[in-house]
C-alpha cells in the first residue's frame, strides 16, 4: 500500500507561491495512493511550460516531451505498455494549440491516458502571451488591444468527439471544503477501470 | 483573478443533480464556460465506462503488454524474407 510520501522526492518546485500547480500536483499524489497504485505502474508524460515539469518534482517514470506533442508520445507509450498508468500534464498552449490535434484525436480513439490539462488561460512561463483559452478583450503582451478571438471550449469539443470521460476541476480550490477536493481526482483513477481516456480541464 | 474570484464564480455540479450519464446534458453544461452568463461548473461533466478503449480492440495487445512480449517473435528467417520482399 503506497503512501503519498513514495510519490514524493526532495525537489521544490519553480512554481511560483499560490499557482494552482501544487493543488493539481497534491491531488495526482492522492489520486494515485486512492487508487492503490505503485510508483512503479505509473508513467506521467508531459509537454513544455512550468506545470509539465512536475515528473522532475515526483518519483515516478516520467517523460518530458516536445511542446505540444505530449498526447502523442502518451499513446505510443500506452501502447508499448498499456498495463501502465498513463498520466498526461500540460497546459492549455501545449493541450488546445499546438496539441489541439492530438487532443481531438487521442480523445476519438478512446486511449486510455488520463489527461490533466492546467489551463490558466495564458501562456504564463513565457510571460504572458494570450492562449486559445483566454477571454476575448483579454489585455496580454500580444493582443494590448485586447483579444479579438473567442476562447476555445475544450469539454464541449471533447465531449463532441466522443470523450468518455470530461470532468472540470479547479486546481487549489477549497471550494465545497476538503472531501471535494479530494473526492474528484481520486475518482479519475480509482473508480473509473482503466479503459479510454480521461479528460480533465 | 484569485481564489476569491472562483469561489464565488464556480459552482459544482453534484449540486444540481447533474446526470453525468446523459452526455447531451453534459454538452449543455459545458457550453455555459466559455460562452454563457453564468457561473463556471465543476465536476464530473460526463462518464461512459460502456466504450471499449482503443488498446482492448488491438488484436496484439491481447498477448499483453507489448514491452513484455519477446522480441523475436518469429526464427530471424521470417523477418529476412519481409526484408527481400522490400528491397
Amino acid at each position: 500500500m503506497s503512501t503519498v510520501q513514495d510519490f514524493s522526492n526532495d525537489i521544490r518546485p519553480t512554481w511560483c507561491p499560490g499557482c494552482g500547480n501544487y493543488g493539481i500536483w497534491n491531488a495526482i499524489k492522492r489520486a494515485l495512493v486512492a487508487a492503490e497504485l505503485e510508483p512503479r505502474d505509473v508513467m506521467m508524460v508531459t509537454g513544455i511550460g512550468c506545470g509539465s515539469k512536475m515528473p522532475n518534482y515526483m518519483h515516478i517514470p516520467g517523460l518530458n516531451g516536445l511542446y505540444g506533442r505530449t498526447l502523442a508520445l502518451a499513446t505510443g507509450y500506452k501502447l508499448a505498455n498499456h498495463g501502465k498508468k498513463v498520466i498526461t500534464v500540460h497546459g492549455d498552449g501545449d493541450g488546445y494549440s499546438m496539441g489541439g490535434n492530438h487532443l481531438m484525436h487521442t480523445v476519438r480513439r478512446n486511449i486510455g491516458i488520463v489527461d490533466i490539462i492546467q489551463d490558466n488561460h495564458v501562456y504564463a512561463l513565457t510571460r504572458g502571451q494570450y492562449s486559445p483559452t483566454s477571454r476575448s478583450g483579454w489585455v496580454t503582451r500580444t493582443s494590448p488591444e485586447g483579444t479579438i478571438e473567442k476562447p476555445l471550449n475544450p469539454l464541449a469539443m471533447a465531449l463532441t468527439q466522443g470523450a468518455t470521460f470530461v470532468a472540470r476541476s479547479f486546481g487549489c480550490c477549497r471550494i465545497g471544503g476538503p472531501d471535494r477536493q479530494g473526492a474528484q481526482p481520486s475518482r479519475l483513477c480509482a473508480d473509473r477501470r482503466d479503459a479510454g481516456v480521461c479528460f480533465v480541464q | 483573478m484569485g481564489y476569491e474570484w472562483y469561489r464565488d464564480n464556480t459552482y459544482q455540479l453534484t449540486d444540481t443533480g447533474h446526470d453525468s450519464n446523459d452526455r447531451m446534458a453534459a454538452i449543455e453544461r459545458a457550453l455555459e464556460y466559455p460562452g454563457g452568463e453564468g457561473k463556471i461548473p465543476l465536476g464530473i461533466f460526463y462518464q461512459n465506462n460502456d466504450t471499449p478503449s482503443y488498446e482492448e480492440q488491438v488484436p496484439v495487445l491481447e498477448a499483453g503488454p507489448l514491452a513484455d512480449q519477446p522480441l523475436r517473435k518469429y526464427p530471424i528467417e521470417k523477418y529476412r524474407e519481409l526484408l527481400d520482399e522490400l528491397f
